[in-house]
C-alpha cells in the first residue's frame, strides 16, 4: 500500500475510535508520546466561502496516527503531539482536502484554521458494503452511493424513507399514501423479480434487519421498520443498486443493498447534541373535485314521470334545504365541497438528544428519540362525541434509543457494539380500497341522500349521504392499531495479528414484534345503516420475526514491487429468518365494553411459521497496479433452504476494473480535472419463498370434523433466480473539481426467474406456484451533475441534479399465461405480460374515432358489435336514459397488444380487457434542487422530484365518476347524467352527453381501465428549508457550542403535466407492503388514499 | 441437501461454514402437511372432511352468480360486476365473481375425487378394510355434490390434474380423476350423470353399512340432480311440467318416508369451519340483496317485510318467511348473519318433485293438489290448493320452497320467465335485451378467465408433451 493510499483510507473511514485500531492494522502505531516533549494542535475548520464550521471533519498528523473529528463547531483538538515541524491534514467527503504545516513547540497550544474548498467529485470516499473491506470508492469497478447523513442534517426530513428520496439517481422511494406514519417502499433500479419482493436487503452496522412494513391491518398507513432507524442516528447510508455490486451478498441481493452506519462516538469530552421539531401537516384539497348531485336520480322512472316521483323529489329538496340550505330543481345539478371536512391541520413534534465521547479506549455514542404526530385526518370533528365509543384517528408515536460503543483493548483487537430499540404505537382509519372506509366513505358521498345530523344514537342520520355500506360516521368508529417494538443488536470484532492481515467478525439479532388489532365495537353501527357485523368484530395479530446474522470475514493485503498492490477478501455469512404470526379473529360482542376475542360469539384462530437459512461463502481478489488501475474478481457460493430438493448451491461471480487516468497519467487539465472510467459484471440472485418447494395440503375444518385441502402445489426444482447485471460508468470532475458529471449505463438480465404460474384452477391446486421459467431484462442510464454555481465572498450556490432513465421488459413467461396483480378483482389493470414493462397497464379503451361510441343495439348474428347509425342512436335517445342502460364501445383486442380495430363490449365483441394503456414506472425520474449559502450564517435548500413518462390509474376517481351505487358524484358526472335522465332534454343532448360519458366518464368492470388510466408525469417540490446558525459568539454566551434555525417544508408544491384526473399521483392503493404480486407490480393506481401532505416544520438543534 | 460443493480450495473458509451447517438448510413445514401424510391411513377421515369443507365453499359461493342472474337477489353495493350479472351477462368469462368462484368448484370437483381414490386405495390395501367404508361413501357423495353443482351451474367445464390440463367437456373428451378412476365426461349432462352414479355407489355403501342418516342424505341428493338431469335438458325451452322418470320418483317417495316432514340436507358454515361467499355478501357487506319481488327493504336495504304473497290464501309467503329465516340465522328482519345452513336437498323439493310428475301426467304419484297441499301444511297453511292454475301454483311453490339453493335460474329458463323491474329497483336489474340470459336461454356459468388463461386446451399455447 503507497503512503497516499493509506492516509486516504484513515481519512474517511477511520472515525473516532477506530482510529487507533485500523491505524494499527495499517502499521501506524502511536509513539510512545509519554517520552516526547510534545504540545497540542487546536483549530476550527470552515466551509471557505460560507464561513459554516465543518462537523466531522478528519483532522490528523500524517504518519503518526494522532488525529481527531471536528465537532458541531467545526473545532478540532490534537492533544499529545510531538513537538516539531508537522503535516496537518483535513479530510471531508465533498470537500479538497486542506494541508498545512505547523510547527509545534513542547508545551505549546498552537492555532491551525482550515478554510476549505469544496468538491463536487468524492473518488476518495471510503466504502464498506460491496466490497468487503474499507476501499476507496476509485478502486471499485460497481458503482455506489453514499449519502452523507451531515449534508441532510438541515433538511426536512422525520426518517428514513424520507431521507433516501431523490438523493441518488436509480433510488426511488415510493410515498405511498398521505396517512400518518406510511413508510414508503424503496425500489432500487426498477424490478428484479418477477415474483419475489423487490425491496433491497438492509444492513445496518454489519447486520440483516428487517425490512418489512409494520402491517396496520389496512391498504394504506403501514408503517416502514426502516423508519425505525431514528435519522439523527445515521451517520451514512451505502446503497449498492445491482447485481454487479452486490455479488458478493449473493441470494435475496438482487434488488440492491442499502447498509446503514450508525454514529460512532469520538474520543475525548463529553458532546451532547439536542434537536426539537415541530411540524404542522396539511392536505392539499386542490385537486380533489367537489361532490355534485342531481335530484332525479332516485325516481323510479329515468324521467321522473312514476307515480310518486313527485313526492321524492320534493322529499329530497326539503332534506337539502335542510342540509345544505338550498334547493335545487328537478335535474338541476348542486355541489358541495364536502370532502375536506375529514381534515384539520396535523401536528407533529419530534426530540432528540445524543452523547457522545471516550477515551482513546473506549468511545460511547448514545441517542434517544421521540416523535408523535397527530395526522391531519380528523373525521371526527365533524360529529358529536360518542362518549361510549372512540373515534378513529391517523396517530403515530415513536421512541426510540440507540447506542454504539467501541472498545480498543489494544492495538490488535477492536470490539464494536451497537444496538437499536424502537418502539412504536400507530393508528390509522380504515383506508384504501376498501367499503368500509372512512376517507372513502367521505369521496363516496351522495348529496341527494344527506340528512341532517341527528342527535346522537338518533339512528337513521346519514349526515354525508353514504349511499351504500355504513355511515361515514359509522366507518369512523372502526379502530386500528398497531403496537410494536424493535431490537438490533450486533457486535463485531475486529483482529489485525499483523499489518496486512485482518478478521473481522460480524454477529447480530434483529428482533420484531407486533401486536396489530382491527376492531369494531359493539353496536358501532351508530347510525343504524350498516348491516355488517352490528354486534362488533375484532381481529387480533401477533406477529414476531428474527433475523440472525453471522458474519466472519477476512482480508490480506500484499505488495509486489512497488506498483502493486493484493488484496485478498475471503468469508463466510450465516442468516437465519424466522417468522411467526398468531392470532385470532371473530364477531359478534354480547354487548358494550367488550374488547377481547374470548368475548366473542363466533371466532377462529390461526398461526403459522416460517423459516429461512441461508449460508454463504465469498472470495474476491482486488490488483491494483500504479494505484489507477484497478481490477477485482470474485466470487459467492450459496445454499438456501428454500431452495429445491433437486438443487443445491449456486455460485455468483463477479469481475470489475476501473482505471482513473488523472491520477495515474500526467494530466494537467482543468476543465477535467478528473477523470474516471469503470465496469462491472456480476449476478446475485432472489431466492424462492420459504416452503414454495413443497407439495402441502393446509387445515380446512369442516363442520365434520377437521380436514384438509389443497394448498401449495410444490417444486422441487426450485433454483434463485440469477440477476446478470453489467454496468459502465464514467465521473469527471470538471473546473478543478467545482462540477462533476457521473454517468451510468446498466444491462440486467434476470434469468431463471421465478413466475408464479397460474396451473389449471382445476386441478386442484388454485394457488399460483413459483417456477423458474421466466427472463427480465431492463436496462438503464444514470447521470447525476453537481457542482457549484456561484462562489463569492457571503454566498455560495451548489446545484445538482440527477436523472435515471428505466427501461425494463419481460421477455418470457415460460409460457405461463400472463399475470395480474391485485387476483382476480378487475379494477387493477396491472399485468405482467411477455414483451411489456411488469406491472403495465392492460383495459379497455373507448373507439376514439367512432362518433358514436356507444354499444345501445343487440349484437350482430355473428356476436360483433352492431354500431348505431346517429339515426338509430337518436331514436334510442329520444327518450330519458340512465347510463346504465348501455356501454361504450372500446376497442378490441384478444391477444394483450395493439387494438385490433374490432369494436368491442361487455356482449359483443372480444378482448375487451387487453389493449395495453401504458406503464406505471417512469422514463425518466430523478431530482434537482440546489444549495445556497449566504450572509454567512443563512443556507436555504431545496428538492424537486420529477417522473416524466408515466401513466397513472385514478381508481378511486373511476369510482367517484362511474359507478352506479356509490359514484356519479364529480360534478362532470352529475351534469351529463342529468342531461340523459332530464325528459327536457333533446334526443341530440341526450346522445352528446351519452358519447361524453362513454369517451369521459365510463369506467370499472367490466370497462376496466376506460377513462381512468392516463399521463402523470410531475414535478414536486418535495423539500425547502432554510437555516440559521446563530453566530458561535452569541451561542458560547449560552454555554452551547452550535445553535441552529430551521424552517422547512415538504411536498410544498406539485405540477401535474399529464392529463391525469385523480388527487395526488403519488399515493397508490396499496401501501409500504412485505410481499406478493400486488407488492411488486399494483402500482401507480390512485385508491383512496389522503393526498400526501405538506408539512412545515421549525426546528432548533444545539450542541455543547 | 448440499450434496454437491464444489468449491475452489481458495473458498475453504466459506465452504466449512456451509459444509458444517448443512443440517441448518433442512427447514421442515410444521403448517401443512405434505403430500405423503395426506396419502396416509390416519389421514383418511381429513380427507373426506377435507372434500367436505371444499365442496361446502363451492356451492356456497358458485350458486350466487345464478342467484343475482335470477330474480332472487339484486345488486345493490358497489362491484359492477354483479351488476352485469343482474343485467343477464351470465357468460362473460371475465366476470369477476364468476371468475373468483370458479377456482372453488374446480377444487371441490378435485378434492373430493382425490378422496374418493384416496380412500379406494385404503379399501384395497388397508389391512383393516372396515375402517374406511363409511368415509368412502362420504367421499363419494361429496363428489356426487360437487359434480352436481357443477352440472347444475356451468354451461362447461375441465377437469385437470394438478400441472397436467385437461380438455373442456364441451371438447367431448373431458376426464375426471387419475389413472384407474378414471370417469369420462363427454358433456354436461354425463357430469350429472356421474354425480348420480356416484350418489347411488354412495347409498350402496351406506346401506351395507347400516348408516341410515348418511342413506337418507344421498338419497334426498340423488333425487336433486336426478330431477335436475331432466331440467337440464328442459332449459333451452319453454315448457310447462317435467315428467321425472320413475328414479327421481322413488327417490322422493324415498325422502318422505324416510325424512318425512320438514326434513333438510344442508350444508353449514361457520367462522371456525367454512365461510359461506353468498351469506356474507348478502348479509353482511349488502352487495346484493334478496331480491324486491320477494321481500321490501328500508333505507339502509336492509330486509324489513315480505312482498310475495301466497298466490292460495294471500298474507306473506309462510314457506318463504321460513326459508329466509334460516337464511337469517334467526329471523328474516334480523342483521345479517354470514354463516347459515344453506339447503340442497329436502322434502319440500321431494313434494315439488311428486306434484310435478302429477301435472305431468306420471302415473302413480297421487295428484297435483295432494302433493302441494302436503307441501304447503310444512308451514301450516290452512287454506288448501284447489283449482288455481297448476303451472303458476308449481312456479310459486318451487320458487319459495327452494329459494337460494341453486334451482331459480334454471326453472325461469324452462318457464321462460324473466326478472320483473320492481319499484325501487335500478331499471338495469332487469335482463338486458343482450345478454346472455336473455338471448341465449339455458346459458349458465362459463369456464372463467382464470381457467382459460391456465389451460392449454383454452389458451391456444401447446400442451406439455404435445
Amino acid at each position: 500500500m503507497t503512503s497516499t493510499t493509506s492516509a486516504r483510507l484513515t481519512s474517511g473511514m477511520l472515525r473516532g475510535g477506530l482510529v487507533l485500531a485500523l491505524a494499527a492494522m495499517l502499521g501506524w502505531s502511536p509513539a510512545p508520546v509519554a517520552a516526547q516533549a510534545t504540545g497540542t494542535l487546536v483549530g476550527t475548520v470552515r466551509d471557505a466561502a460560507s464561513q459554516r464550521p465543518l462537523e466531522a471533519v478528519q483532522v490528523y498528523i500524517g504518519g503518526t496516527g494522532i488525529g481527531a473529528l471536528t465537532n458541531s463547531s467545526g473545532r478540532f483538538l490534537l492533544l499529545n503531539v510531538p513537538a516539531g515541524e508537522h503535516d496537518l491534514v483535513a479530510e471531508l467527503v465533498g470537500y479538497r482536502a486542506g494541508n498545512s504545516t505547523v510547527t509545534v513547540g513542547a508545551g505549546e497550544s498552537v492555532v491551525a484554521d482550515f478554510a476549505m474548498q469544496q468538491t463536487a467529485i468524492t473518488l476518495d470516499q471510503i466504502v464498506v458494503t460491496g466490497s468487503g473491506i474499507a476501499t476507496e470508492k476509485r478502486k471499485l469497478g460497481n458503482s455506489i452511493s453514499t449519502l452523507d447523513a451531515a449534508t441532510l442534517a438541515d433538511a426536512p426530513i422525520i426518517n428514513f424513507s424520507q431521507m433516501i428520496a431523490g438523493r441518488e439517481p436509480g433510488v426511488v422511494s415510493l410515498p405511498s399514501s398521505g396517512y400518518t406514519g406510511e413508510g414508503a417502499r424503496i425500489r432500487i433500479r426498477g424490478s428484479a423479480s418477477l415474483s419475489q419482493l423487490n425491496e433491497p436487503i438492509i444492513f445496518v452496522d454489519g447486520i440483516r434487519v428487517n425490512r418489512d412494513a409494520v402491517d396496520a391491518n389496512n391498504g394504506q398507513g403501514n408503517p416502514s421498520r426502516l423508519d425505525d432507524i431514528p435519522p439523527e442516528s445515521i451517520e451514512r447510508v451505502e446503497i449498492l443498486k445491482g447485481a454487479a455490486a452486490a455479488t458478493l451478498y449473493g441470494t435475496e441481493a438482487s434488488n440492491g443493498v442499502i447498509q446503514i452506519f450508525t454514529k460512532r462516538g469520538q474520543s475525548g469530552a463529553p458532546r451532547f447534541t439536542a434537536q426539537g421539531d415541530w411540524s404542522g401537516i396539511a392536505v392539499p384539497t386542490n385537486r380533489i373535485d367537489p361532490v355534485a348531485d342531481f335530484i332525479g336520480r332516485d325516481c323510479d322512472e329515468v324521467d321522473c314521470s312514476g307515480a310518486d316521483d313527485a313526492a321524492t323529489i320534493a322529499e329530497i329538496q326539503g332534506r337539502m334545504q335542510d342540509r345544505f340550505g338550498v334547493s335545487p330543481g328537478a335535474f338541476e345539478n348542486f355541489e358541495n365541497d364536502l370532502v375536506p371536512e375529514a381534515f384539520n391541520t396535523g401536528f407533529a413534534q419530534t426530540y432528540s438528544a445524543s452523547a457522545s465521547g471516550g477515551s482513546e479506549a473506549f468511545q460511547y455514542f448514545i441517542s434517544g428519540r421521540y416523535q408523535s404526530e397527530d395526522g391531519p385526518y380528523n373525521l371526527d370533528q365533524n360529529f358529536q362525541e360518542d362518549p361510549n365509543l372512540e373515534a378513529s384517528n391517523d396517530e403515530n408515536r415513536r421512541a426510540g434509543f440507540t447506542s454504539n460503543f467501541t472498545i480498543t483493548p489494544n492495538q490488535k483487537i477492536r470490539i464494536g457494539v451497537s444496538t437499536l430499540y424502537s418502539d412504536m404505537a400507530h393508528q390509522t382509519p380504515d383506508n384504501g380500497n376498501n367499503i368500509y372506509g372512512a376517507f372513502s366513505s367521505m369521496l363516496m358521498t351522495q348529496l341527494r341522500r344527506a340528512t341532517t345530523q341527528g342527535d346522537l344514537g338518533t339512528f337513521g342520520s346519514n349526515y354525508y349521504g353514504n349511499p351504500a355500506f355504513a355511515t361515514s360516521r359509522e366507518n369512523m368508529y372502526q379502530l386500528n392499531t398497531v403496537k410494536s417494538s424493535h431490537f438490533a443488536g450486533s457486535t463485531t470484532v475486529g483482529f489485525t495479528p499483523s499489518d496486512a492481515f485482518r478478521l473481522d467478525g460480524t454477529f447480530g439479532l434483529d428482533f420484531t414484534s407486533d401486536d396489530a388489532v382491527a376492531f369494531r365495537p359493539y353496536a358501532w353501527n351508530v347510525d343504524g345503516f350498516s348491516g355488517s357485523t352490528p354486534e362488533g368484530n375484532r381481529n387480533v395479530e401477533e406477529y414476531r420475526t428474527r433475523e440472525i446474522t453471522a458474519d466472519i470475514k477476512g482480508s490480506y493485503i500484499s505488495q509486489f514491487g512497488a506498483n502493486i498492490e493484493n488484496t485478498i477478501l475471503f468469508g463466510g455469512q450465516g442468516f437465519l429468518r424466522q417468522n411467526q404470526r398468531a392470532g385470532g379473529s371473530g364477531d359478534t360482542f354480547p354487548g358494550p365494553g367488550l374488547e377481547t376475542l374470548s368475548a366473542l360469539a363466533n371466532d377462529g384462530t390461526f398461526e403459522s411459521w416460517t423459516r429461512v437459512t441461508q449460508l454463504g461463502g465469498y472470495i474476491q481478489d482486488q490488483v491494483g497496479i500504479n494505484d489507477w488501475v484497478f481490477i477485482t474478481l470474485g466470487g459467492r457460493w450459496d445454499a438456501n433452504s428454500a431452495f429445491g430438493e433437486d438443487f443445491s448451491t449456486v455460485f455468483y461471480p463477479k469481475v470489475s476494473a476501473s482505471l482513473v487516468p488523472s491520477q495515474g497519467l500526467d494530466w494537467n487539465s482543468e476543465l477535467i480535472s478528473t477523470l474516471r472510467f469503470r465496469g462491472a459484471i456480476g449476478q446475485s440472485g432472489l431466492q424462492p419463498d420459504a416452503f414454495a418447494k413443497f407439495t402441502t395440503y393446509q387445515p380446512r375444518p369442516s363442520e365434520q370434523g377437521p380436514g384438509v385441502g389443497p394448498d401449495n402445489l410444490g417444486n422441487n426444482a426450485l433454483k434463485p433466480e440469477v440477476s446478470t447485471e453489467w454496468e459502465i460508468g464514467a465521473e469527471a470532475g470538471l473546473f478543478n473539481d467545482r462540477w462533476s458529471i457521473d454517468a451510468t449505463y446498466w444491462d440486467r438480465t434476470v434469468s431463471d426467474a421465478m413466475v408464479s404460474r397460474q396451473f389449471s384452477v382445476t386441478g386442484g391446486f388454485t394457488q399460483e406456484q413459483l417456477v423458474n421459467i421466466g427472463e427480465l431484462v431492463g436496462k438503464g442510464v444514470e447521470v447525476s451533475l453537481r457542482g457549484t454555481a456561484i462562489q463569492s465572498d457571503g454566498l455560495t450556490l451548489n446545484v445538482f441534479a440527477n436523472t435515471a432513465y428505466l427501461n425494463e421488459t419481460i421477455t418470457d413467461l415460460g409460457g405461463a399465461p400472463p399475470l395480474k396483480a391485485g387476483g382476480s378483482y378487475p379494477r387493477y389493470r396491472n399485468f405482467l405480460v411477455e414483451g411489456y414493462t411488469p406491472g403495465a397497464f392492460f383495459g379497455s379503451q373507448t373507439i376514439a374515432d367512432l362518433a358514436i361510441p356507444l354499444n345501445i343495439l343487440s349484437p350482430n348474428t355473428d356476436g360483433t358489435c352492431n354500431i348505431p347509425s346517429e339515426a338509430r342512436a337518436l331514436a334510442y335517445f329520444d327518450q330519458p336514459r340512465s347510463p346504465s342502460e348501455f356501454k361504450p364501445l372500446a376497442y378490441g383486442n384478444s391477444d394483450f397488444g395493439t387494438p385490433s380495430g374490432e369494436a368491442a363490449s361487455n356482449n359483443c365483441g372480444s378482448g375487451l380487457l387487453d389493449t395495453y394503456m401504458g406503464k406505471p414506472t417512469p422514463d425518466f425520474a430523478g431530482s434537482f434542487g440546489f444549495n445556497m449559502s449566504f450572509l454567512q450564517n443563512f443556507e436555504l435548500n431545496t428538492l424537486f422530484e420529477y417522473k416524466q413518462g408515466i401513466q397513472n390509474q385514478d381508481l378511486s376517481g373511476m369510482f367517484r365518476r362511474a359507478n352506479a351505487v356509490i359514484g356519479r358524484n364529480t360534478p362532470r358526472a352529475a351534469e351529463l347524467g342529468a342531461t340523459m335522465a332530464n325528459p327536457a332534454s333533446t334526443a341530440q343532448q341526450r346522445l352528446d352527453a351519452a358519447v361524453s360519458w362513454a369517451n369521459e366518464v365510463e369506467g370499472l368492470a367490466p370497462m376496466s381501465g376506460m377513462n381512468g388510466i392516463y399521463d402523470a408525469s410531475l414535478i414536486r417540490f418535495r423539500e425547502l428549508s432554510l437555516t440559521y446558525r446563530v453566530p458561535s459568539d452569541l451561542v458560547e454566551g449560552w454555554g452551547l457550542s452550535t445553535a441552529t434555525l430551521n424552517v422547512g417544508a415538504r411536498n410544498l408544491h406539485m405540477w401535474v403535466f399529464g392529463d391525469y384526473t385523480g388527487m395526488d399521483p403519488e399515493t397508490n392503493v396499496i401501501g409500504r407492503c412485505n410481499s406478493g404480486l400486488s407488492c411488486n407490480f399494483l402500482n401507480s393506481t390512485e385508491g383512496w388514499s389522503i393526498p400526501i401532505p405538506r408539512r412545515f416544520t421549525l426546528s432548533t438543534r444545539v450542541t455543547f | 441437501m448440499i450434496n454437491r460443493i464444489k468449491a475452489p480450495a481458495a473458498a475453504v473458509a466459506g465452504m466449512l461454514v456451509l459444509s458444517g451447517c448443512s443440517g441448518l438448510l433442512d427447514v421442515d413445514n410444521p403448517n401443512n402437511l405434505v403430500e405423503e401424510a395426506v396419502r396416509q391411513e390416519a389421514a383418511a377421515n381429513g380427507v373426506v372432511n377435507g372434500a367436505l369443507w371444499h365442496v361446502s365453499e363451492a356451492f356456497g359461493s358458485v350458486i350466487e352468480a345464478p342467484a343475482v342472474v335470477s330474480d332472487e337477489l339484486y345488486w345493490i353495493g358497489s362491484r359492477d360486476a354483479w351488476g352485469a350479472l343482474d343485467q343477464g351477462f351470465i357468460s362473460d368469462p371475465a366476470n369477476e365473481f364468476t371468475d373468483a368462484n370458479f377456482p372453488n368448484l374446480g377444487q371441490a370437483v378435485w378434492m373430493s375425487q382425490n378422496a374418493v381414490e384416496v380412500l379406494a386405495g385404503h379399501l384395497a390395501n388397508s389391512a383393516d378394510p372396515d375402517n374406511f367404508r363409511v368415509d368412502y361413501g362420504r367421499a363419494l357423495m361429496f363428489r356426487g355434490l360437487a359434480l352436481m353443482t357443477t352440472a347444475e351451474q356451468q354451461s362447461d367445464m375441465t377437469f385437470s390434474y394438478k400441472t397436467v390440463d385437461g380438455p373442456p367437456v364441451s371438447s367431448g373428451s373431458a376426464v375426471l380423476g387419475q389413472e384407474g378412476f378414471e370417469i369420462p365426461m363427454p358433456n354436461m349432462g354425463a357430469v350429472m350423470d356421474a354425480a348420480i352414479a356416484s350418489f347411488t355407489e354412495a347409498i350402496g355403501v351406506f346401506v351395507a353399512e347400516g348408516e341410515t342418516d348418511l342413506e337418507l342424505d344421498a338419497t334426498a341428493l340423488r333425487m336433486r340432480a336426478g330431477m335436475s338431469r331432466q331440467i337440464m335438458d328442459a332449459r333451452g325451452t319453454v315448457g310447462t311440467a317435467i315428467a321425472y322418470n320413475a328414479a327421481v320418483i322413488g327417490d322422493a317417495n324415498t325422502v318422505l318416508a324416510d325424512g318425512g316432514g320438514d326434513y333438510r340436507y344442508n350444508l353449514s358454515y361457520s367462522a371456525a369451519s367454512t365461510d359461506c361467499n353468498m351469506c356474507g355478501n348478502v348479509n353482511n357487506r349488502k352487495e346484493n340483496q334478496i331480491d324486491l319481488s320477494l321481500v321490501t327493504v328500508d333505507a339502509s336495504n336492509d330486509v324489513d317485510g315480505i312482498n310475495l304473497q301466497d298466490p292460495i290464501g294471500g298474507g306473506d309467503d309462510l314457506a318463504l318467511i321460513a326459508m329466509l329465516n334460516q337464511w337469517k340465522g334467526g329471523s328474516y328482519t334480523d342483521s345479517g348473519n354470514q354463516y347459515n345452513d344453506l339447503t340442497v336437498s329436502s322434502a319440500r323439493l321431494a313434494h315439488l318433485i311428486l306434484a310435478e310428475a302429477a301435472a305431468a301426467g306420471v302415473a302413480g304419484v297421487g295428484t297435483f293438489a295432494d302433493n302441494i297441499n302436503n307441501l304447503r301444511a310444512i308451514d301450516g297453511y290452512t287454506t288448501d290448493y284447489t283449482t288455481e292454475d297448476v303451472v303458476a301454483t308449481l312456479q310459486h311453490h318451487r320458487r319459495v320452497n327452494t329459494v337460494l339453493q341453486g334451482l331459480r335460474l334454471s326453472d325461469m329458463y324452462r318457464w321462460g320467465l324473466e326478472p320483473e323491474t320492481t319499484a325501487g329497483t335500478d331499471p338495469a336489474a332487469v335482463w338486458a335485451p343482450a345478454s346472455d340470459a336473455f338471448l341465449r336461454r339455458g346459458s349458465m356459468l362459463p369456464v372463467t378467465l382464470i381457467e382459460v388463461r391456465a389451460n392449454c386446451y383454452l389458451n391456444g399455447l401447446p400442451c406439455a408433451g404435445g
